[in-house]
């Protein structure tokens, strides 16, 4: 792990989150189907080197904040077929996200 | 043991034809991927880029690692509440006590409680906690499973014989960043006098992963 | 635009619940990549980057006949042996299996 300092931390446990809507080429973590869609933040994980750098043999640094959001799966899904409070977790950095 | 290695290769490589042939595979296909194991092994280790012996011990540690460890968390959290808090708090500290390493990973353990229901999948590749559970199954890595466990969970539980009752939240969690997860289930009731071994014989892989529950009936 | 990598929420079959063990081959292969790794010689964000970068029909086999072609290009890519070398290297190991040497 770096010593270099990472980002400033802008997210707090239970703050409401959208990712952002993008669609950049490249190796990419955030996965197509939550672009675009709000959650909750409920937890922080800690601050890793940015996948999106390594993926091409750059060192990652700084590092980016990672955040574990929580969204409802019918906020996600057309017509999903389940209860209301079933719920999918995944881990986005913080470049990814804005407050909603 | 260069040769003890290629010789489990070659070995293999001559067993061919009744292994693939269940698969409707071409037999010459798979074989073209042996000789590709074979080929970038041999070539990587006289260039002096690996050594066999570091060959030796990525293999050996992949054979050490099996859901049997994962038993062993689940029983020791089941029958020791420190330790279940602990792992709950931080998984990776918790299964360093084991002597069990994240190898560069997080681990994140995931409860079920009467009120929830938690299932894993990685969608963008096959993330997989592998110094826990060992090489994740091919129904993990599979389309079907990396496609569906987000968008239809409860009926791919239902593919796996796992009904989830409409009053219990079903939580995926798709692992796609830097933590990995593993599914604590709960303790089936009537277990409460078993020890931690007893307690691991009914912890599968399926129930970590979340796509089935303990059977204490058998 | 969605790649082919990325696929929750696709429309897919049924989960096939069996699960064959790992063959030899593909644990060398595992092992390759992982010593690879650990020598800080490559990262597993590369080999997932050279993964969704194959074209769709070598993405579309086997887990670890996927893993071969992205670690070949890999290795390409870092100089540590070509497409090139591993081709005429499978070719000699081929003969020498059939040799029976």
């Amino acid at each position: 792990m770096s010593a270099e300092t990472p980002e400033e931390r802008r997210f707090e446990v239970g703050d409401e989150v959208r990712v952002a809507l993008s669609h950049p080429p490249g190796h990419r973590r955030t996965p197509f189907y939550i672009r675009g869609k709000t959650g909750v933040v409920e937890r922080y994980c800690g601050a890793f080197r940015n996948p999106e750098e390594l993926a091409y043999g750059f060192d990652g640094e700084p590092r980016r904040h990672l955040y574990r959001v929580r969204f409802r799966q019918h906020d996600i899904w057309d017509g999903y077929d389940g209860p209301e409070q079933d719920t999918l977790d995944l881990e986005i950095y913080q470049h990814w996200l804005e407050r909603a | 043991m260069a040769e003890e290695e290629r010789g489990h290769v070659e070995a293999h490589h001559h067993d061919h034809h009744h292994e693939v042939a269940p698969e409707n595979r071409d037999v010459e296909e798979t074989g073209h991927y042996e000789l590709m194991a074979t080929a970038i092994r041999e070539l990587l280790v006289e260039k002096g880029v690996v050594t066999p012996e570091q060959i030796r011990e990525q293999l050996e540690f992949m054979d050490s690692r099996g859901p049997a460890l994962g038993a062993e968390i689940v029983a020791k959290a089941w029958t020791d509440p420190a330790f279940r808090e602990r792992l709950l708090d931080d998984g990776t500290a918790a299964v360093g006590e084991l002597g069990i390493p994240m190898a560069g990973t997080e681990l994140v353990v995931v409860e079920n409680t009467p009120d929830t229901h938690n299932m894993i999948v990685c969608t963008l590749c096959s993330c997989y906690p592998r110094t826990i559970l060992g090489l994740p199954p091919d129904w993990y890595k599979s389309k079907s499973y990396r496609s569906r466990a987000v968008i239809e969970p409860r009926a791919v539980l239902e593919e796996f014989g796992t009904t989830v009752a409409d009053d219990v939240t079903v939580r995926v969690h798709d692992s796609n960043a830097d933590m990995r997860y593993l599914v604590l289930p709960m303790q089936p009731e009537g277990t409460e006098s078993w020890d931690a071994e007893r307690l691991a014989g009914i912890v599968t892989r399926d129930c970590m992963v979340g796509v089935a529950l303990p059977d204490a009936s058998g | 635009m969605q790649r082919q990598h990325d696929m929750g929420g696709m429309p897919a079959g049924p989960v096939e619940p069996d699960s064959p063990p790992t063959k030899p081959w593909a644990k060398l292969i595992t092992a390759t990549v992982g010593a690879l790794r650990e020598k800080k010689l490559m990262t597993v964000d590369e080999m997932r980057r050279a993964l969704e970068d194959l074209p769709s029909e070598q993405y579309d086999r086997d887990y670890f006949e996927r893993w071969a072609e992205a670690l070949t290009d890999l290795l390409e890519e870092k100089g540590l042996a070509t497409h090139g070398e591993i081709a005429s290297r499978m070719d000699e190991v081929r003969r020498r299996l059939e040799g029976g040497t």
